[in-house]
């Protein structure tokens, strides 16, 4: 059962200089269990989209279509309710830990506060959750760790802190927005093994640029450019077999790949090109692709990519 | 082109009566050929900015010696200082900070040609043209502001700008880590580009060995100040020898090296022994006691370490 | 530019002050009488055509007083900021950008000023020095000075660490090529800002310091002073007071309406930002 079912979802910002389309008309499913790594470059409107989820855009946004998780439709409950299922059922993992904890309470209490908030747990027991909570995370002697503040945590233990906050409410979906990045090549590597670990037995929208961090711990991955998904794949097929030019070229531009750049730069979000929105930098464009928008192709089992040229 | 002795670099911190040191550089030594790429890896906080800027006396350096091109640089008076600068150029990680968010990109690839003097208006005019094609930009950046063009164009801007002084050699810290990875290979190529067709000696200071892989002809591994490991550059990635430097290429480390504690530890205590033996997984009781020496591998393979 | 124009509270100021602006400057032509002369016969006149905002005890046009008073108010609101801005952007700029023991001495300079409330040590100034414009000026000075240069002493320190000032120092520029080019654009507008703002309070203080008798001597049409001579006769002719108060209000609220705009618009704090 798709735990998370996105269709048609469309964000538009009015700004004084036009209106910029955000993301236009992503469909994207999120299975149960599934860890699901979305990709993009600045600009691809990645953290739009995880945003939308969680209804925490501006209140200028105008955001349409369906995101429908467990059943329900998240755009058209009140807000209230909408409150109930943010942090409780869907918790977002924030790129920025040391903005994202408060600096003058301690980080226990900070992770207390979730499980009173949403578990309705007493203070005793909600201690001993903490604790438990931040063995889980492998913070070491967790029993005196609980009692400092965010500035005696390293990096790395902050990042470790907000997952165990995120998995205080036991949530069933978790949205990650970039949570390496900034961290050393040492201490991420372990923060996403962490990741893997606790994700398990639940669903995760892993929001990245770093593709070799997403391959890592997502079992399927999808990729965005300038506000749509152009391709979705199983890891390995999307790392051996790049159906979509754009993802090629993405690939290609590694530098473990032979840093071999995509000529030209993304589209303003304002005015985006006719027809295929990558069709300006891509080396196989014909004259089709920039007069028609490709449709969202379904190859075989459930691999899908935006381009004629698999038409 | 470059040697660097000894050099060492201390920040002071805390009020008048109780000054603490901390040693970001702890006596680095190393060598950059003409026309080479001497790539400086290393994770957040290990010292290898402070090592950069020193290297060009962007800070001061508390001690040790720098030669470039037969000159004494540390000996050298403000003033000399000051007309060598154009020789050595840095690059910044940051693009949209490098550059004045109020001048135009052609007045600011200008500058340093107005600095130097003894052109005039037309030629410097042309020259600008001209480099600004030089690093892939079109005609009609000349008149945009930094905030009107993004962080891989900005960076084209700060290598014209670097190149307008005719430098010898640049130090490139982290100059494409805020960037695009797509945008990142474009401006890595462009660097390559230019330092085949001018023969720029580099230096290149990064945290991602994928990158130095592809840049550097020869690499150093440096961890809280001190440089662990050096050498060419295929030689380290294909069999480093220092425990860390093998950490940081292991795509898959085998043992868990106690992330978390090496990192909350803090630096500021003066302990003797290796710098990386709280973390190191083969650390014997000479490591703790003993600092370790440099050793010569061969020609150009040089290890801190007791162990090799 | 444009955005400037649309912001009201800009327009607003800009307007106001520009009116007063040209009031001051051609205060012959809009004043219906003398304002220094003397008139027995129509004391205390509340406002009527030939006089439309009344005369005072002497008999004197109220508001050519307060057309002529622009030209003092704006001239002190000015000159005070001006001098403050100097010496506050010298100061300031050496302390910020050159550190070491100059900045602790003018530092402790500035805390010294500030630790003694303003108002008073205007007063004790004035005091001192003894009445007049050009000493009420100099003990303004000397109250606002320090603002301007912690403003600009920090703004500076924020600056100065930007790399962009350390690529020029790189290209082999001197200290004095680095502030003047690429230092002080940028802290300009913060300062404008508060400069602007700090022009209403000149004014203010002013007014103040003349309504206490050490500012602007009779017979010299000033707004403070106006208030001072009003005071006996509130109750009989409250208007005596209330227009020379009126103009204080107002051209204090242009300036921190402009000041206000200003900020908004120069200050990436109020801006907008879409999330990517």
């Amino acid at each position: 059962m798709s735990r998370l079912e996105i269709s048609n979802l469309r964000v538009l910002f009015p700004t004084d200089d036009g209106l910029v389309k955000a993301t236009n008309d992503v469909d994207l499913g999120i299975e149960e269990g599934e860890n699901l790594g979305l990709i993009g470059e600045s600009g691809s409107g990645k953290t739009v989209l995880g945003m939308a989820i969680l209804r925490l855009l501006p209140k200028d946004a105008r955001v349409e279509g369906v995101v429908r998780f467990n059943g329900r439709d998240l755009l058209s409950l009140r807000e209230e309710e909408m409150r109930r299922v943010r942090g409780r059922e869907i918790v977002m993992i924030l790129q920025n830990p040391t903005s994202a904890l408060n600096p003058v309470l301690t980080v226990g209490s900070q992770i207390e506060e979730v499980l009173r908030l949403h578990k309705g747990v007493d203070k005793r027991s909600a201690r001993k959750r903490v604790v438990e909570l931040l063995k889980m995370v492998r913070i070491r002697d967790a029993s005196k760790r609980v009692r400092d503040y965010p500035h005696q945590f390293s990096g790395g233990m902050k990042e470790r802190a907000m997952i165990a906050m995120a998995l205080a409410s036991d949530p069933t979906l978790i949205i990650a927005d970039e949570p390496t990045k900034g961290l050393d090549v040492t201490v991420k590597r372990e923060i996403l093994k962490l990741l893997k670990e606790v994700t398990e037995r639940k669903s995760m929208l892993f929001i990245t640029h770093d593709l070799a961090s997403a391959a890592e711990i997502c079992e399927r991955i999808a990729v965005m450019y300038a506000g749509e998904i152009l391709e979705v794949a199983k890891t390995e097929d999307l790392l051996d077999d790049p159906l979509h030019p754009y993802t090629e070229g993405f690939l290609n531009s590694l530098p473990s790949r032979g840093l071999k750049p995509i000529r030209g730069i993304g589209p303003s979000l304002i005015d985006l090109p006719h027809g295929c929105k990558f069709h300006p930098r891509c080396d196989h464009a014909t004259e089709v692709c920039m007069r028609e928008h490709p449709p969202m192709l379904q190859i075989e089992d459930g691999r899908q990519v935006r381009c004629f040229l698999h038409a | 082109m470059l040697e660097v002795i000894n050099l060492d670099k201390c920040f002071s911190s805390g009020g008048m009566m109780k000054k603490k040191y901390i040693k970001v550089v702890d006596r680095i030594s190393f060598q950059i050929g003409r026309g080479e790429t001497f790539g400086l890896v290393g994770e957040s906080g290990c010292g290898k900015t402070t090592a950069g800027k020193s290297t060009l006396r962007l800070i001061e350096p508390t001690s040790g010696k720098i030669v470039f091109d037969g000159i004494d640089v540390t000996k050298l008076k403000t003033k000399e200082m000051r007309k060598l600068r154009p020789r050595m150029q840095m690059i910044f990680q940051d693009p949209d900070a490098s550059l004045d968010p109020r001048m135009k990109t052609e007045r600011s690839i200008a500058e340093p040609l107005r600095l130097r003097g003894g052109l005039s208006k037309r030629e410097i005019e042309e020259r600008v043209m001209e480099l600004i094609e030089t690093v892939g930009l079109n005609p009609e950046h000349a008149h945009r502001y930094p905030y009107q063009m993004s962080g891989g164009q900005n960076q084209r801007v700060v290598l014209a700008r670097a190149l307008a002084s005719n430098p010898d050699f640049i130090v490139a810290d982290e100059p494409t880590s805020g960037l695009d990875v797509s945008v990142q290979a474009q401006i890595l190529k462009l660097m390559n580009e230019l330092k085949r067709d001018l023969n720029l000696t580099t230096m290149f200071i990064t945290h991602d060995l994928e990158v130095v892989k592809h840049m550097s002809d020869r690499m150093a591994v440096m961890y809280r100040g001190k440089i662990l490991e050096m050498g060419e550059t295929e030689n380290i990635f294909n069999c480093a020898r220092h425990p860390y430097a093998q950490l940081l290429i292991e795509p898959q480390p085998s043992e868990d090296l106690g992330v978390q504690d090496a990192e909350s530890e803090n630096r500021n205590g003066d302990r003797p022994g290796c710098v990386f033996y709280p973390r190191c997984p083969f650390a014997e009781k000479n490591c703790m006691e003993k600092e370790p020496e440099m050793i010569k591998m061969n020609r150009d393979h040089q290890v801190l370490c007791h162990l090799v | 530019m444009r955005s400037w124009i649309k912001n009201r509270n800009i327009l607003i100021g800009l307007i106001i002050i520009s009116s007063l602006i040209i009031i001051a400057a051609f205060a012959p032509q809009v004043a219906p009488h003398d304002p220094t002369e003397v008139n027995s016969m129509v004391r205390l006149q509340p406002p009527s055509k030939e006089y439309p905002f009344g005369t005072d005890h002497m008999g004197r046009c109220i508001l050519s007083r307060i057309v002529y008073g622009a030209r003092i108010s704006l001239l002190v609101g000015v000159a005070v900021i001006s001098g403050s801005l100097f010496i506050g952007i010298v100061l300031g700029t050496i302390s910020g950008y050159f550190g070491g023991l100059a900045d602790d001495v003018i530092m402790r300079l500035v805390d010294g000023f500030l630790a003694i409330p303003s108002m008073f040590l205007a007063l004790a100034l004035a005091g001192t020095l003894g009445p007049g414009m050009v000493n009420l000026m100099i003990a303004l000075i000397a109250v606002e000075w320090t603002s301007y240069a912690r403003v600009v002493r920090g703004s500076i320190l924020s600056v100065k660490e930007q790399d962009f000032v350390e690529a020029t120092r790189g290209l082999g520029a001197s200290d004095l090529y680095i502030l003047v080019r690429h230092i002080l654009p940028n802290i300009i507008s913060p300062v404008i800002v508060i400069a602007t703002l700090g022009i209403g309070y000149a004014i203010l203080a002013a007014a103040g310091l003349s309504f206490l008798g050490f500012g602007v001597q009779p017979p010299t049409p000033e707004w403070g002073s106006m208030l001072d001579d009003g005071r006996l006769f509130m109750r009989k002719a409250p208007y005596i007071m209330v227009f020379p108060g009126l103009a204080i209000m107002i051209t204090v609220l242009a300036f921190n309406f402009l000041g206000d705009g200003l900020r908004d618009e120069m200050d990436p704090r109020f801006r907008k930002e879409i999330p990517h």
